[in-house]
């Protein structure tokens, strides 16, 4: 009987003794996490300088339709009649048709506004984030479309599996706070 | 041994797993990726007849310039900008000379003896025969100075920024703004949705400016009154693409016009009347999306492009 | 707003910056109009955070001491039952499964490794508050506040008693697959643990197809060999049970003194009761202490095996990291440069990224790699001689236990035991 209790002892002081290694082993490993550890919490967003449009927006990400959208940064906006993001390259003529349109879903909203401008409006609901009026409007435009993470569609994957496969490496996580990187826009600051 | 059809079941689905998982680990891998299935695909307009081509790549100048910025031609010499020098070079690519300026000029212009540069909404005069430079008032903050067109007695200089065109005296009096609006309500003002605003005066003493949202080329008297116009919007080899092209142009010594187009980037000739001629680089001979190269003419109609991706001064040669 | 201007103004700079050649472009004045257009603005919807991840955090807490509670406390299987089905229904459907506790060890690694990367504190916290309930109430976590254990606990059909070597063998898995997974995320290849993930496709009803199909077929396997994920897979599982062996308090199938009914011996899916231990049966295989001996000092020829198996494996490993990939790619077939459709090749060679950089990116890669991988190889060789061990070990028993590495403290045999408090 006293040995039995003395074996019993012995290894309860052996995993107490064990336990406590392992409580400040999780407490150095958090406490060096923490250390390096920020309050904002990280979501996932495109860098549009270095987005190559490689459609792979549309095809990766694990909502169907993408959480990726095109945004308009109307500030960049030349409000063409010719919008390289609106029309097929070989548009037969500048109008709604859906034979000009060059978005595979009919996304994009064209609106007269004056003589000769025309606005441009993403349905983001209808929006795959395929990049293909980016594309168009990057080069034959002023950039003003390009894509952007929706932050209320995204889920916010701990491993997001767009920025797997991104070719240029363009989906990074960025802090919460600042989630979005919408192009630049001149007339609101100048002097900055 | 009652078990026996739920073991196989489960080995059944082990064996699945595992080839779904190996399968998962194998794919999106480089040469395993499919095409872009979303792809915006100018191929079609690449392809120029080898017909229309009517001009030759002989040599590259390396200019040596971070950001290569603008090309002239005067007398046969070629003044090339970027960073912020001047560089002067003959017609065979050898340097004779340097200037070094105040600021990094985005275009330049030379007549007799008098480089005018601009950067921004600022204007300088480099007096090459004292080799001084001077500073005429600078424009308005939202001017954006990206052409500048030069006679004995005018000086006019495309104000993209506020889509207009302002001239100037020898002397640097500002004497008459235009926006270029037609009376007749035939074509629009000057529509320039991106920072590509050409002018030029050719050797007839003619006025022409980009108006590049109509794709047109339009011939102003001094006062600013429209002339005459031609225009072209396609994709197609004949046309100007895009919003907003040609986003350079200059004559040869008969008065053709050579034409520079960004997003589908290619170098063309039209007649005088602007009727489509041949083209002098197809899109082939530069970079996708690249940017539109400056261009200048010397007097035996050899072209010098300033490709600003490869940041060197190409030399299209006719070939009739 | 302060931020915001901070944000506008960086991205200015960036813009000025980095693409000089732009410049110009980017800060063009836009028409004017005589109309009276005005510009939409651009909608930007924030993201779910400002203070809820820490809600996420705090519904963690609770659902982690209402499982050690019912376990341990209130004794009641129900209560674990219905918890799950909330777990399963907030963190699984509400919450798309993600962040989960399983997979944030990945995080914590990469901001170790990475000096760009800092895990935010909810991560951190979904990491530890698991593995801190597991060191004082057993892997209660596993029990209650997993989606991914909830959606295979509550579809147990009819779950069978598998062989002791097959439990055993297939208990080293997890143990790989954290040592891989730690590799990965160290050299930030990639989140293996979040990628193979079988129930988060069936979480948010949208997935590959064939990761649905994934993960049916665990959930299809689970109703009769319960749980197979947790067990057979899950790698947070592996560390949940090193601080459950030493857990401060555990579940137990008796309230008070086993009488040895062996009512409950059939009542745990997972084969993790201990019976007692025949002392006749010790007696006649002989104490063993022979064989420990031979394991014990067979320990370091497994560790420099399994370090060498991971030298050996290196090269294939490190082939998971895309850079490595496109060199030797590029290195083995230049021809593919040619390929219009290849995406990665192409938008490589118009980086202006040259082939050096990429080639000595990819050596850099694969040193680390090649360390790392002796590194996981080391520790598998060592789990694998502890595990031989183990089957030397026995220790005396006279009651019906759980055991306390691999019980998942769902509290089903509790319900077996006649004995009243």
């Amino acid at each position: 009987m006293e040995s039995k209790s003395k074996s019993k002892n012995r290894r309860e002081f052996i995993q107490s003794g064990v336990r406590l290694s392992l409580a400040l082993a999780l407490g150095s490993v958090s406490g060096l996490a923490l250390s390096r550890s920020i309050k904002d919490d990280y979501v996932w967003q495109i860098d549009p300088f270095e987005c190559t449009q490689c459609g792979r927006c549309a095809t990766d990400c694990v909502m169907t339709p993408s959480a990726v959208k095109c945004v308009h940064a109307y500030d960049l906006c030349g409000y063409c009649d010719l919008c390289g993001g609106y029309f097929k390259p070989d548009a037969n003529e500048l109008t709604t048709a859906a034979e000009n349109q060059l978005c595979p879903t009919a996304a994009i909203e064209r609106k007269f506004i004056e003589e000769p401008y025309f606005e441009y409006i993403i349905n983001e609901d209808l929006c795959i984030g395929c990049a293909k009026c980016v594309k168009g409007c990057t080069s034959f435009g002023n950039g003003s479309l390009h894509l952007q993470i929706i932050h209320d569609i995204c889920l916010n994957c701990n491993d997001c599996s767009i920025a797997r496969v991104c070719p240029s490496d363009a989906i990074k996580r960025v802090k919460a706070t600042e989630a979005y990187n919408i192009k630049g826009d001149f007339t609101e600051n100048p002097e900055s | 041994m009652k078990n026996k059809g739920i073991t196989i079941f489960l080995i059944a689905l082990a064996v699945i797993i595992v080839i779904i998982i190996v399968n998962e680990y194998l794919s999106d891998k480089p040469d395993k990726g499919k095409p872009n299935p979303y792809q915006y695909s100018v191929e079609e307009f690449k392809k120029i007849d080898p017909s229309l081509i009517r001009y030759k790549e002989s040599v590259n100048f390396r200019i040596g310039f971070d950001n290569p910025a603008a090309i002239a031609i005067y007398n046969d010499t070629i003044y090339a900008a970027g960073d912020d020098i001047i560089k002067i070079i003959d017609l065979k690519g050898t340097l004779s000379g340097q200037i070094n300026l105040p600021v990094s000029p985005h275009t330049l212009k030379v007549f007799n003896d008098k480089i005018f540069f601009a950067a921004g909404n600022r204007l300088f005069v480099y007096n090459m025969s004292d080799e001084s430079t001077s500073e005429w008032e600078p424009l308005e903050e939202l001017s954006f100075i990206t052409a500048i067109a030069a006679n004995a007695n005018d000086i006019f200089i495309a104000d993209a920024g506020n889509r207009r065109v302002v001239r100037y005296s020898p002397e640097g009096h500002l004497i008459s703004v235009f926006d270029g609006k037609a009376e007749e309500g035939a074509l629009h003002g000057f529509i320039i949705p991106s920072a590509y605003f050409d002018i030029e005066i050719n050797d007839e003493g003619k006025l022409w400016i980009v108006n590049p949202g109509m794709h047109s080329l339009e011939n102003y008297t001094f006062e600013g009154q429209l002339r005459s116009h031609w225009k072209h919007a396609s994709m197609k080899t004949e046309g100007f693409s895009g919003c907003c092209n040609p986003a350079f142009f200059t004559f040869l010594s008969d008065g053709r016009f050579v034409t520079s187009e960004k997003g589908l980037v290619r170098i063309k000739t039209y007649k005088v009347s602007g009727e489509f001629e041949g083209v002098v680089a197809a899109p082939d001979k530069f970079i996708e999306d690249g940017h539109a190269p400056d261009i200048a003419a010397d007097s035996k109609n050899n072209i010098y492009a300033m490709d600003f991706d490869k940041k060197v001064i190409r030399v299209f040669n006719p070939v009739d | 707003m302060k931020r915001k201007l901070l944000y506008i103004f960086l991205t200015f700079i960036f813009c000025i910056t980095a693409l000089t050649s732009y410049s110009q472009q980017q800060r063009f004045p836009k028409p004017e109009f005589s109309s009276g257009y005005e510009q939409p603005d651009v909608v930007t919807p924030e993201p779910r955070s400002g203070g809820f991840e820490y809600l996420d955090v705090a519904v963690l807490l609770v659902v982690l001491s209402l499982a050690a509670w019912f376990a341990l406390r209130k004794r009641s299987r129900q209560g674990i039952l219905w918890l799950s089905v909330f777990t399963l229904v907030y963190f699984g459907f509400y919450r798309n499964g993600c962040i989960c506790s399983v997979g944030s060890f990945q995080n914590i690694t990469l901001s170790f490794f990475d000096a760009g990367y800092s895990v935010s504190i909810s991560t951190l916290l979904f990491f530890l508050l698991p593995l801190i309930f597991a060191l004082f109430f057993g892997r209660v976590f596993c029990a209650g506040a997993c989606p991914l254990g909830a959606i295979q606990d509550l579809l147990i059909v009819k779950p069978l008693s598998l062989p002791k070597w097959l439990n055993k063998t297939l208990g080293l898995i997890p143990y790989i697959y954290l040592a891989l997974a730690v590799l990965f995320a160290a050299t930030g290849t990639d989140f293996i643990v979040c990628r193979y993930d079988p129930f988060v496709g069936i979480f948010r009803m949208d997935a590959k197809f064939h990761m649905i199909v994934l993960g049916i077929s665990f959930l299809l396997m689970g109703m009769f060999v319960a749980r197979p994920y947790c067990r057979f897979l899950c790698p947070y599982g592996v560390l949940l049970s090193w601080m459950s062996r030493f857990s401060k308090w555990h579940l137990t199938i008796t309230p008070s003194l086993c009488i040895k009914c062996k009512l409950c011996t059939t009542s745990c899916p997972f084969d993790a009761i201990d019976f007692p231990v025949n002392e006749k049966e010790i007696v006649q295989s002989g104490p063993g202490t022979k064989k420990f001996i031979v394991y014990a000092m067979l320990i370091p020829l497994w560790i420099v095996a399994g370090a060498f198996v991971g030298e050996r494996s290196h090269l294939y490993l490190s082939r998971a990291n895309q850079n490595v990939y496109l060199a030797e790619l590029l290195i083995s077939d230049p021809e593919i440069k040619n390929d219009p459709d290849n995406i990665d090749v192409q938008t490589f060679l118009e980086s202006g990224k040259t082939m050096e950089t990429l080639v000595e990116e990819a050596e850099v890669m694969r040193g680390q790699f090649k360390t790392g991988s002796m590194i996981a190889g080391g520790f598998i060789g060592l789990v694998i001689g502890l595990t031989l061990i183990n089957t030397t070990v026995f220790r005396k028993r006279q009651d019906y236990v759980p055991h306390r590495g691999n019980c998942l403290s769902c509290g089903r045999c509790m319900d077996y035991c006649p004995v009243e408090k």
